[in-house]
């Protein structure tokens, strides 16, 4: 029988990757109710305040620390935060500076998620050596 | 407490607190795109001194406003008087553009317009006939046609960019939406998905999760090559928007120099 590789899976790791997607949800979210998207703002803006709940309770993540988890489920999270990173810097060099909502947002989001995403990055890098 | 938990508890405050803090200040600041707007909101009060001896057209716009602005104190509303922001006559109702170019009829004559424009000085208004050249275009000498040359047209020019301006805006905005949303949508795929399938099902649904993910991060992209079109094509507009300004103020000089 074929054996699956698994690793633990650290809270530390847990807390990097759930920063980044609250950062994306909640510049989403603000970016949306600003420029009238009311319900997808409204709905990421909670997303990414519920999830901080989460993580600052900490409860959840007691539960999950040290579960092994195959090593697909790192590479899957890691190929995303790759893709979304290399797109993000893309953007960032490719998009002329403006004094406009849309630019501030644009680069609050590349730039937060090209700090928090490469911290996560290495988080995972780390966790599967 | 770890300190590590400490850390990142801190990292994550900070990044709401500095995005509650930035997001208003980024509105506040910067969402009147329009010189127009931005002028208004820094308008100047207008000084002036009333000797219609120095009256010189070399700055139309400021001088004829000053030099009219004591007659217009005492003598009737008429064409061809120039007015601040403090002393301007009521319109009835702004029958083209909007508060800071435009025009309409006065509420003590109807026969009388009052057309405006702002600068970096603030607004300027000026009084022309109803039936003016300068306002409604000139004649052409042989079938006694209106030229599309007034000020009424290059208002209704500048009308038509505006709101191209806004639409575009609009975009630009909803490609950024999107693209915002499918990347989040993509990461939230990959956490959800790799903690359901590694805990829940031990991997049997990573294919699903995993297609989704990359979908929507695809998607994202695309949006994102859309949004730099839109963008560019926001930047040509607004150069066109700016361009259409500047023969507003010029009309609006010309106006008072050929006279009402």
């Amino acid at each position: 029988m074929k054996q699956t590789r698994t690793l633990p899976l650290s809270r530390k790791l847990l807390r990097s990757v759930c920063a980044v997607f609250i950062w994306m949800a909640l510049v989403t979210g603000v970016f949306g109710l600003l420029t009238g998207s009311y319900f997808s703002g409204a709905a990421w803006t909670g997303l990414a305040v519920v999830l901080l709940a989460v993580v600052l309770e900490g409860s959840l993540f007691s539960r999950l620390e040290n579960k092994p988890l195959p090593l697909a489920s790192f590479l899957l999270v890691a190929l995303v935060i790759l893709l979304i990173g290399a797109s993000e810097i893309i953007n960032m060099l490719t998009t002329r500076p403006a004094l406009s909502v849309s630019y501030i947002f644009d680069a609050l989001y590349s730039l937060g998620f090209i700090v928090l995403g490469g911290y996560a990055a290495s988080q995972l890098l780390r966790q599967s050596r | 407490m770890k300190k590590q938990d400490l850390r990142l508890r801190f990292v994550l405050i900070s990044g709401l607190v500095f995005t509650i803090a930035v997001s208003p200040l980024a509105v506040t600041s910067l969402w009147p795109s329009s010189a127009f707007a931005a002028a208004q909101l820094a308008q100047p009060p207008i000084q002036f001194t009333p000797n219609v001896a120095e009256l010189r057209l070399t700055s139309i716009a400021l001088t004829a406003q000053m030099a009219t602005v004591a007659a217009a104190a005492t003598l009737s509303l008429a064409p061809g008087q120039a007015y601040s922001e403090t002393n301007k006559p009521k319109v009835s109702f702004i029958e083209g553009g909007d508060e800071g170019v435009g025009y309409g009829p006065t509420e003590e004559d109807p026969s009388v317009y009052l057309i405006w424009t702002t600068d970096d000085a603030g607004t300027h208004y000026y009084t022309v006939g109803a039936d003016s050249d300068q306002l409604r275009g000139t004649r052409d000498p042989v079938n006694n046609s209106r030229e599309e040359n007034g000020f009424v047209h290059v208002i209704e020019e500048y009308k038509t960019k505006a709101q191209e301006v806004s639409d575009q805006e609009l975009l630009v905005n909803r490609h950024q939406n999107l693209r915002m949303t499918s990347h989040g949508g993509a990461l939230g795929a990959a956490i959800v998905g790799g903690l359901i399938c590694g805990v829940v099902t031990g991997g049997a649904c990573y294919v699903a999760f995993g297609v989704v993910a990359v979908g929507a991060w695809l998607s994202g992209a695309a949006q994102n090559a859309e949004k730099v079109s839109a963008q560019e094509g926001l930047d040509r507009l607004q150069v066109q928007l700016g361009s259409i300004e500047d023969r507003l103020r010029g009309k609006f000089d010309q106006t008072i120099a050929v006279g009402p």
